[in-house]
């Protein structure tokens, strides 16, 4: 088991989202009538396919950003320079409740996509 | 574990408890030799020896494993101000004590913590 | 600020305190020592602890609790020094070492002021030793930082 498992997680989250973005976007595309709103609609779909996947990129980046720094918190403690431990504490409590709180988004993520692939068409 | 920021961490975490443990036996054999003629009191040369892994640190920004392959806690005799050896001073000793336990706690609820952080990671979530 | 710098300075206040309690355990020691014939007499030492220089505790706060290892300057640094008082004269003519008044120089020291020095050494010890373990308390506090659940 590499020591990368949370920072691969991430990337691979990031790309399922927008594999299951681009999905839902060819469909709907696929759906719309070629008559009038063909500009309209693909300017929306395609703002809410950039919104949403920077938006799951960017939080995705804010946790390892969160993460990482509190690994070098504890480095800086196990070599001596600690200079606020209850600083540390806390900052390391954020990274475990954000991370926490990823995990669920993700499975939730997942279990919607899931539900979604079930439905006979 | 062997690659990555976290094998670091752990790797330096691990080291800094050997060096604390090995402290904590040098502070309570200074305690018991006290008034023995001609005992020189010990202390535990760890944090000295990280220079390297400091400055690799203030360039890249995080701990480089490497720096720490030739890091060794281990005893030397306490030399006084002018080169002297010293006596042992049992509050001092005694202030050391109490803050060489504190950093143990500490560097034992950080490695906890951080396995606990990967475990949640491993278990993808769920318990 | 650092959890270290809090143990060195509780420890830095027990060392001078120990010492002022050394220092009134040997001018009592001393206490009934006589000027001998050579004319050096027994001069009560006392400890000397002083404020570094730069140590002003507002211009600290303003740069604030990062600064590391300012908070060293805060402690107090300590000197023995022996004092210039009169030796204590006392009227024995049949002493040995009486001078020709018939006046024994005695060791200048006064046993109600090193005895309540003493005791007030060992309080301020005590309340070193409490802010020690306060600090430590502390510590231990904050790790528990999360663990609630």
């Amino acid at each position: 088991m590499t020591a990368f498992l949370p920072v691969e997680a991430l990337s691979s989250l990031s790309q399922q989202a927008q594999a299951m973005v681009s999905a839902t976007n060819a469909q709907t595309s696929q759906g719309v009538s070629p008559a009038g709103n063909d500009a309209a609609t693909s300017l929306s779909s395609s703002l809410t396919n950039d919104g949403f996947a920077q938006m799951v990129s960017q939080g995705l980046s804010k946790v390892n950003g969160q993460l990482i720094g509190s690994q070098v918190d504890l480095q800086k403690l196990a070599m001596g320079d600690a200079q606020n431990l209850h600083q540390i504490m806390i900052n390391l409590e954020e990274s475990r409740l954000s991370f926490q709180l990823m995990m669920q988004v993700r499975s939730r993520l997942l279990e919607a996509y899931q539900d979604v692939m079930k439905m006979p068409v | 574990m062997t690659e990555g920021i976290e094998a670091a961490t752990s790797a330096a975490l691990t080291l800094a408890l050997d060096a604390a443990s090995l402290r904590q036996q040098a502070i309570a054999a200074n305690i018991a030799n006290a008034n023995v003629n001609g005992y020189v009191p010990q202390r535990v040369s760890f944090e000295a020896q990280l220079e390297d892994a400091r400055q690799s640190m203030a360039h890249i920004g995080r701990l480089d494993p490497v720096s720490l392959g030739q890091v060794q806690p281990r005893l030397e005799p306490a030399v006084g101000r002018f080169g002297s050896s010293s006596l042992v001073q049992l509050d001092m000793e005694a202030a050391e004590m109490a803050r060489n336990a504190v950093h143990y706690q500490a560097l034992v609820k950080g490695l906890s913590r951080h396995f606990s952080i990967l475990s949640m990671a491993a278990g993808d979530g769920r318990k | 600020m650092n959890y270290a710098d809090s143990f060195a300075i509780s420890a830095i206040g027990m060392n001078i305190e120990r010492a002022r309690v050394d220092v009134a355990a040997l001018n009592l020691a001393n206490a009934n020592t006589v000027q001998g014939a050579g004319g050096q007499s027994y001069q009560p030492l006392r400890v000397i602890a002083q404020v570094r220089d730069d140590a002003r505790f507002g211009t600290m706060v303003g740069r604030g609790l990062d600064s590391a290892g300012s908070m060293a300057q805060l402690t107090p640094s300590m000197q023995v020094v022996a004092t210039q008082g009169a030796s204590r004269m006392v009227y024995e003519p049949s002493h040995p070492l009486a001078n020709a008044q018939g006046f024994v120089a005695y060791a200048a020291v006064d046993p109600a002021t090193e005895m309540v020095s003493m005791m007030s050494a060992t309080r301020a010890y005590e309340a070193n030793v409490s802010a020690m373990n306060t600090a430590r308390t502390l510590a231990l506090r904050a790790l528990d930082i999360g663990s609630g659940a």
